[in-house]
């Protein structure tokens, strides 16, 4: 970096070369484009790899670190008498963790809204499909059911309606109370769509028994 | 949509765009999902606004091709335009509103939509495509509040240069400082060379050679020439063009137009000559018209008109190429 720095920077201050640091090109992901942390001032990078351009913003926590790596944590030994952390005993606990109850330091713990979870306690809970607070992902099951009730609608699909809509209105009795999007929503798609799935039965019965009546 | 919920309030992005960016008390909530009318699942991410090093805006090139896809759009329907000049034919009525009315509206959307950006944000250890930001003017509103967190969270970390900022080579304040940058080169600007020096060769061969092959190729060949002209003028706006680039450029622009036009009133007169009541989208007899009767010998002035048009063409772009290969050689070295 300082032989770049030095190459194109011929009039600029020692001082002001300190904040220069490199990111990532958003183009070619490499750690190659340098950027001047200054104070919430968008400038325009020139990547030195694939030599396009890209606009930033660059904030005070890349002062910390340089590109790749994650930031160092100071050290904090546990004093006499003091807890020890559980996953580093070199560290001193400060937290517990409202899941599991051990103490754990500030590297291991993690505040989640309300709760502080220890690291790997957080591993587990955010695949956990049940733990609402923990969720990483989410089906939005009254969108599937709006879709299934919807796919017979299309001009080809119109077979699969023996198949789409009694899944259609089982699904939405299953999910009645399931979490729908984080944001939130009414059920307007989900009883839309047991909605045709119940008139496509409906529309369906009726065909096969004028048919064999 | 709601735009607050649990403590959350929304910053930018549309779940049908491919998710939202919402504010926390200490992080961003990106919800993301597919970009459909009705996507099935949701990924949640959260990021402390304490640990985002940096925020990045690239142009992507989406915009550009959903223009080439109204341009598709026009062109169809200006094809009935060609064999039914008066629109006569209620077929040629509909295609003309099948096509150029979803035309427009792409096109006029894309206008006020503005620039195609992607938004990434960077951490010590990620980049982060935000996903739901596909518009320069999106992306600013985000940036600015991203910047507004992000400098308040981090404001107890290593000290900020506050220098005043001046242009250096390898970072330069963008366009907020209305000062345009050198030109940098382009490979459009380069290929708008390329095929005005097409263009203009093929249309001053019309003078002497009657083919329909040809009539067609430069017809196509100046349509590309032309777009290509004001493609690379809007592109390069924030750039200090070389003046014979520039001047090249908006010469070549106005030209083929002209040319454009002069070749359309040639086709609508020789439609007329060989007939109108053809029902054809496209006349080739009336195409092949303008290769046999509007050049030399059989039309002295019209055959001057076509030379003088595909001279200056082929001028501008022996002008504007190695303007541009000019440009990026120095930007490059």
């Amino acid at each position: 970096m300082e032989g770049l720095l030095s190459s194109v920077e011929p009039g600029v201050s020692t001082e002001r070369k300190s904040h220069f640091r490199m990111v990532h090109c958003p183009y070619c992901q490499a750690a190659s484009l340098m950027v001047e942390v200054a104070d919430g001032v968008r400038r325009e990078g020139v990547c030195s790899r694939c030599m396009k351009k890209a606009m930033f913003v660059a904030f005070p926590a890349l002062m910390n670190s340089s590109a790749g790596k994650p930031p160092s944590l100071v050290e904090d030994p546990p004093a006499e008498g003091e807890a020890a952390c559980f996953y580093s005993p070199h560290r001193r606990a400060t937290k517990e963790c409202s899941h599991c109850g051990v103490m754990v330091s500030d590297a291991w713990a993690a505040a989640w809204g309300s709760k502080t979870v220890c690291l790997k306690c957080l591993d587990h809970l955010r695949a956990d499909t049940k733990q609402v607070d923990f969720q990483s992902r989410r089906v939005l099951w009254d969108s599937v059911v709006l879709i299934l009730a919807m796919l017979p609608m299309t001009l080809f699909l119109y077979f699969v309606v023996f198949i789409t809509a009694p899944a259609a209105l089982i699904l939405g009795f299953w999910h009645w109370n399931s979490p729908r999007s984080l944001i939130p929503r009414s059920k307007v798609r989900l009883v839309i769509g047991m909605g045709l799935g119940l008139l496509q039965i409906v529309g369906v019965s009726f065909i096969i028994w004028t048919a064999i009546t | 949509m709601k735009k607050a919920f649990d403590g959350y309030t929304w910053i930018a992005g549309k779940p049908r765009a491919g998710g939202t960016v919402w504010e926390g008390t200490d992080h961003f909530l990106f919800i993301e999902n597919k970009p459909t009318f009705l996507s099935i699942s949701e990924v949640y991410r959260r990021l402390d606004f304490r640990n985002v090093q940096a925020v990045s805006l690239r142009r992507t090139a989406s915009r550009a091709w959903l223009f080439g896809v109204a341009c598709l759009l026009h062109l169809l329907a200006a094809f009935p335009l060609i064999s039914d000049p008066t629109l006569d034919d209620p077929a040629s009525v509909a295609i003309l509103v099948v096509f150029g009315v979803p035309g427009l509206i792409l096109l006029i959307s894309q206008i006020v939509r503005g620039p195609s950006v992607q938004a990434k944000i960077v951490t010590a250890v990620q980049v982060l495509t935000v996903r739901g930001i596909s518009r320069q003017k999106e992306a600013e509103k985000f940036i600015h509040r991203a910047t507004e967190l992000c400098l308040f969270h981090q404001k107890d970390l290593s000290p900020i240069a506050t220098e005043p900022v001046a242009p250096v080579m390898v970072t330069q304040q963008l366009k907020n400082s209305h000062i345009k940058l050198p030109f940098p080169g382009s490979k459009l600007v380069t290929a708008t060379g390329m095929s005005l020096i097409v263009a203009g060769a093929l249309v001053v061969l019309e003078a002497w050679l009657a083919n329909l092959a040809l009539t067609i190729v430069m017809l196509l060949s100046l349509a590309l020439a032309g777009t290509g002209c004001i493609a690379s003028l809007g592109r390069n706006r924030y750039f200090q063009l070389p003046l014979a680039l520039s001047s090249s450029l908006w010469t070549a622009t106005f030209v083929s137009a002209l040319a454009g036009l002069f070749f359309y009133v040639c086709y609508v007169g020789g439609s007329m000559r060989v007939g109108l009541n053809t029902n054809t989208m496209l006349n080739v007899s009336a195409l092949r018209h303008i290769g046999r009767n509007y050049g030399f010998p059989e039309s002295v002035p019209e055959g001057w008109m076509i030379v003088a048009l595909g001279s200056i063409l082929l001028f501008c772009g022996l002008v504007a190429l190695p303007s541009a290969l000019g440009a990026k050689r120095i930007a490059q070295s």
